[in-house]
């Protein structure tokens, strides 16, 4: 087992500024994230060597500061590449066109 | 009539001989309970087998019976449920060994449903830990171990409703209740064999349910033919004031629906694409046999939406915040599978204005699809693209090369859409294949009536797994 993951709040900052000048440099996967299942249900996708972005890097930071004590270095790359996934999705549904009048799938009741 | 043909009866089956006093509900329930705990552990299907509770609740059932107070097609049924639905005092673990002393005092309304149906409870399911809202990639992924499909013991039941698929495929009860988010009905409905309905969102009361993703979670009966599916969901069906997303519709069935005209049903455009030799040829011959009933259109094109990953943020995001104490509390260290030890991490950091685009496009999915498939009775395409993964084996590396094609699961569950998955053969190492019918929200009714027509011209759905031989 490798040790547990620990950070310095100035190695975090440094590394959040360093993603703060290089945002959305996410590329874009039209189809193979896409036809991915849902993560509730594993489904077999071709596993591609995944190198996380700036922001997954980031965000994995942002894991290693709060969660780092109960995450190893190689779990912790693992999770970076798991983010890293995440923001491909996300950026994907980014490019979808909506206006400012589509509203999300939930609804909110004021009722009790 | 031998046992180890008495355990194999359809519901419909099992209830005339309940109604006509052929057969006693506690004699039915013991045999159950008898290959439950002799077979139940060779599959990993079982948590807990609910020995009291089924005594007595079948005792009850043959007293009423006798008294002519029969309740109707359920009473006296066995049955197991996904140990994920609270139980009152029986334990309830979620399949992940953090909770596998929880114990509720309430029942979920679907158990409650069936209770007052007069159904049997003996026994809590096994299932993929925490429904698999962690990323599992292996079968071996509850506290209870991998699930086995009865076809081939070296192979897994599918998930995350892993026992309920396995234990009516091999006769351990007559019927199960599954849960699906995305997959987790099909996918172990068509790795064992068996005939599994996820109704529309909504449609069935999720009061009691382990949530893992608020907004795509359900709840459906896994049976040995379409017709019980049906007989079940009635029974299970309709608003529930403690669920709020529960709708105020009723699905009613009593006698077997068939078409009752010519259906349309629509390939689906690419759904054999990269699919295993077996799974088209049994797919193919599946055509043939729905053409006396129906319409085909031989490709429907799929609107070309991003179904994948809109399910994955929602899972992703719902699912960390669902599990939000477990993770911070680092406790998914204890879960089974490695992938589960660290999924929630990365769902921590998806930002809110990611789920809330997720949840807008998803908007434009259920009207896309809806305008799709209002256009027919059903879309159809094999249920999985391969037979059951071996066990030991990470599904991405299980048939390489094979799998992909158009994301009806995603697709269907992002829409909130129902689906039935039949089997229509068997494939690679005597495993089963399926066919999967999707339709409109709230087209249960001609989605199992197509499926009842092809049940009737076909015996997939008969055939019993080589466990016993």
């Amino acid at each position: 087992m490798s040790k547990t993951v620990r950070t310095t709040r100035r190695q975090f900052l440094k590394t959040v500024a360093a993603t703060a000048l290089s945002p959305s440099t996410l590329p874009l996967l039209e189809g193979a994230e896409g036809k991915k299942d849902a993560l509730a249900v594993a489904m077999p996708s071709p596993q591609q060597p995944l190198t996380p972005s700036a922001a997954a890097e980031a965000l994995g930071e942002l894991v290693r500061v709060r969660y780092g004590r109960f995450l190893t270095e190689e779990q912790l790359a693992e999770v970076k590449r798991q983010i890293e996934r995440n923001l491909r999705s996300a950026e994907r549904l980014r490019s979808f066109p909506l206006t400012n009048a589509d509203e999300p799938d939930l609804i909110f009741r004021a009722m009790p | 009539m031998p046992d180890h043909e008495l355990a194999f009866l359809s519901i419909r089956e099992l209830a005339q001989l309940l109604r006509s006093r052929r057969l006693s509900p506690v004699e039915l329930t013991r045999l159950y309970l008898e290959r439950l705990e002799r077979l139940g552990p060779k599959l990993g299907a079982v948590v807990t087998i609910t020995h009291e509770l089924a005594l007595e609740q079948a005792r009850r059932a043959e007293r009423e019976i006798m008294r002519g107070q029969y309740r109707g097609l359920l009473h006296g049924i066995p049955y197991g449920v996904k140990d994920l639905l609270a139980t009152r005092g029986i334990p309830t673990t979620w399949g992940a060994a953090p909770y596998r002393n929880q114990v509720f005092d309430y029942d979920a309304t679907v158990v409650r449903r069936l209770q007052r149906a007069g159904a049997i409870l003996v026994a809590k399911l096994a299932m993929v830990e925490l429904a698999g809202g962690m990323g599992y990639n292996t079968a071996d992924a509850s506290f209870t171990g991998p699930g086995r499909t009865p076809w081939n013991l070296d192979y897994w039941s599918g998930g995350s409703s892993s026992g309920s698929g396995a234990a009516v495929a091999a006769g351990l009860v007559a019927f199960a209740i599954g849960s699906e988010t995305s997959g987790s009905i099909l996918t172990p409905a068509a790795f064992c064999g068996i005939s599994g309905l996820r109704p529309t969102y909504g449609l069935v009361s999720r009061y009691g349910a382990m949530a893992l993703c608020w907004t795509l979670d359900k709840l459906g009966p896994m049976c040995r033919t379409a017709d019980d599916c049906g007989i079940v969901l009635a029974a299970i069906s309709g608003k529930d004031p403690k669920d709020p997303s529960s709708v105020a519709r009723k699905f009613t069935y009593s006698a077997p629906l068939r078409p009752t005209r010519r259906m349309r049903v629509g390939i689906v455009k690419g759904a054999l694409e990269r699919v295993q030799p077996e799974v088209r040829k049994n797919f193919e011959a599946a055509v043939e046999v729905l053409k006396r009933y129906a319409t085909i259109d031989p490709e429907v094109a799929l609107p070309d939406l991003p179904y994948g990953q809109v399910v994955g943020i929602i899972v992703n995001a719902e699912g960390a915040s669902a599990f939000r104490d477990l993770i911070e509390g680092g406790r998914l260290a204890e879960l089974q599978n490695p992938r589960d030890r660290i999924g929630g991490y990365a769902g921590m950091t998806v930002l809110a204005v990611d789920y809330l685009q997720a949840q807008r496009v998803r908007v434009r999915i259920r009207q896309a699809l809806d305008e799709v498939l209002s256009r027919y009775d059903a879309l159809i395409a094999p249920t999985r693209a391969t037979v059951a993964y071996p066990i030991g084996v990470e599904f991405e590396r299980a048939y390489p090369g094979v799998g992909g094609g158009p994301a009806l699961i995603p697709a269907g569950n992002a829409a909130g859409v129902p689906a039935l998955s039949i089997p229509n053969g068997f494939g690679q190492a005597g495993l089963p294949t399926a066919l999967q019918l999707m339709g409109r929200a709230f087209s249960e009714a001609a989605l199992i009536a197509l499926a009842n027509a092809y049940q009737q011209e076909t015996d997939w759905h008969r055939r019993r797994p080589p466990l016993e031989a």
